[in-house]
């Protein structure tokens, strides 16, 4: 699995905002391996979304820069699950299941079968024809997560999926991304505040700073395949949670009652 | 309300406070039924209503009738207007006109907001000029529409398209501009193209406020072209009024009224179920109870 699909070496990037200059992200450097889930951990405002955007292309870094080795040109690169405006209110749940398949020009009979099957892995069958509004937060999730599978991309990118959602139904997500991602592994980025999240998903887990960005540890997580929430058990997921929070303590601080809000 | 508490306090008396089900709790079903007949009901009551008073006005000689003609002789006018045909050919002219002029008006309109708020620099350029050209008095270009297009449908058919245009121009791009990034953001990691951007995102979101716009310009469209039709050229509802006014037949005039009303309140109608069907995102859903 030494077979690297992301590079990203000395990746800067910094805003303009009303006549000073933000530094965000970076400098950081980073490698991962194909079919790797890596979790970004680290407190708001440090550049993990920013890290996601760039991946995926919606913004360019202000310095450095990322290779990305493609297995198949063919195949969408990346797709994304967002925390909120993912999924599109005037399509149904078929459709927007299916609507990286018609970007593809997927043929409509082969598509909506592919999109069907998803539907039904992400356990939102008997909703292809609702409308999102209709939905509960967590079954728009699911949707979500269902059309990012469906695009069958070289990477995903998943930028706090679960954050909106309620504590137990955040619980079920999480060991339903499991349960699919482990059917059908691929490169995964995953951005979360919750360390819980990451050590319960992840291979590894990238801690980062506070602004600007760095990355302050990488941490194999040792936890075997396929894994459980009983993992959370165990004494060595205690010691990792408080390992990683010690890292993330100083930073939080400092930005006081500013991390609450977002 | 606050004082009757102040007294039960005041009183030391225990209030007890009660939340029960009410009639639409308790069955949600015939509570919605019943609310939509008195809908109706009054819906159709407040004008059934007016003309009733109306009618009973005039019959009892509170009011002059050669003024204001009861209901039932404005009917027997309109009924004979539309017998000879001069109703139903001034009420086509009058449609026919409409439908063409906002036709065109929503459809230029809608194009041109969308390259408006799609491109940059097409909206650099123009965006200033076309608020300067709004805010014009259409009305007072009509003489120039009579120079250029001479007389006859055309001049009153692009009036009807001008003020439309507009509005729908303006509509459109700032929908297209108000776009949420997010929604763009979620099509171009799938690798959507511009056009395909435009056709899964840009048009359906930006379709509610686009359809605000074509829904009120529905009704100055039937404004513009009746009164247009007022003080120029030979045909249409607006100059059947007027010209019925001057020969002192008050009676075929409130009748010609009375069809423009009409034509306003299908058309309208017309219009939001069309646009009903265009905005999944806004059809009417079950209220979760």
């Amino acid at each position: 699995m030494s077979d690297t699909i992301l590079s990203a070496t000395a990746l800067e990037r910094s805003f303009v905002a009303k006549q000073h200059v933000v530094h965000a992200l970076g400098p950081v450097d980073i490698e991962v391996s194909r079919g790797e889930f890596v979790a970004i951990v680290g407190p708001s405002g440090c550049g993990k979304s920013t890290l996601l955007r760039i991946v995926a292309g919606l913004a360019n870094p202000t310095a450095g820069q990322i290779q990305i080795r493609r297995a198949d040109p063919l195949n969408p690169l990346c797709s994304m699950v967002f925390q909120d405006y993912g999924i599109f209110p005037w399509k149904t749940v078929l459709a927007n299941v299916r609507f990286p398949l018609d970007i593809a020009r997927v043929p409509r009979r082969r598509a909506n079968e592919i999109a069907r099957e998803w539907i039904e892995r992400a356990g939102v069958q008997g909703f292809e024809s609702a409308y999102p509004a209709t939905l509960s937060g967590g079954m728009r999730q699911r949707v979500a997560i269902a059309r990012a599978f469906v695009a069958d991309p070289e990477i995903l990118l998943m930028d706090e999926p679960f954050a909106a959602l309620d504590a137990q139904l955040r619980l079920v997500l999480q060991q339903e991304l499991l349960r699919v991602w482990e059917q059908s592994r691929r490169t995964v980025l995953f951005v979360t505040h919750s360390i819980d999240e990451a050590l319960l998903l992840a291979d590894r887990i990238l801690v980062t700073s506070a602004r600007p960005g760095r990355v302050l540890a990488d941490i194999r997580v040792p936890f075997s395949r396929p894994r459980t929430r009983a993992v959370r058990a165990t004494v060595e997921f205690g010691q990792l949670e408080e390992q990683i929070w010690q890292m993330l303590k100083g930073g939080v601080e400092d930005r006081g009652s500013d991390d609450a809000e977002a | 309300m606050t004082p009757r508490r102040e007294r039960a306090r005041d009183s030391g008396a225990v209030v007890t406070v009660t939340r029960a089900p009410a009639a639409v709790d308790v069955d949600p079903t015939r509570y919605a039924r019943r609310r939509r007949a008195v809908g109706t009901v009054l819906a159709w009551g407040t004008p059934v209503l007016l003309i009733l008073l109306w009618q009973i006005a005039a019959s009892s000689g509170w009011i002059d009738v050669r003024f204001f003609p009861a209901p039932a002789t404005v009917w027997k006018a309109g009924v004979a207007a539309f017998g000879n045909g001069t109703m139903t050919s001034a009420a086509e002219a009058t449609i026919a006109k409409l439908l063409i002029g906002y036709g065109i008006g929503v459809i230029a309109g809608v194009a041109l907001g969308l390259l408006l708020g799609l491109s940059w620099i097409a909206r650099s350029s123009l965006e200033y000029t076309l608020i300067a050209l709004y805010t014009l008095p259409k009305l007072a270009l009509f003489p120039a529409f009579l120079l250029i297009f001479g007389i006859g449908w055309t001049p009153q058919v692009v009036l009807v398209g001008v003020s439309v245009f507009f509005i729908i121009v303006l509509a459109t791009m700032t929908a297209v501009v108000s776009v949420e990034a997010g929604y763009r953001d979620a099509a171009t990691v799938f690798g959507a193209n511009r056009a395909q951007l435009l056709r899964h995102v840009i048009l359906p979101a930006a379709m509610p406020a686009i359809g605000t716009a074509i829904r009120l310009t529905a009704g100055i469209g039937i404004l513009v072209i009746v009164g247009i039709e007022m003080v120029s050229g030979s045909s249409g509802l607006g100059y059947l009024i007027f010209e019925r006014a001057q020969v002192f037949d008050p009676a075929t005039m409130y009748a010609g009224v009375i069809v423009a009303g009409l034509i306003g309140v299908i058309f309208t109608a017309l219009v939001t179920l069309l646009l009903r069907c265009a905005i999944p995102q806004q059809r009417p859903r079950l209220r979760r109870r």
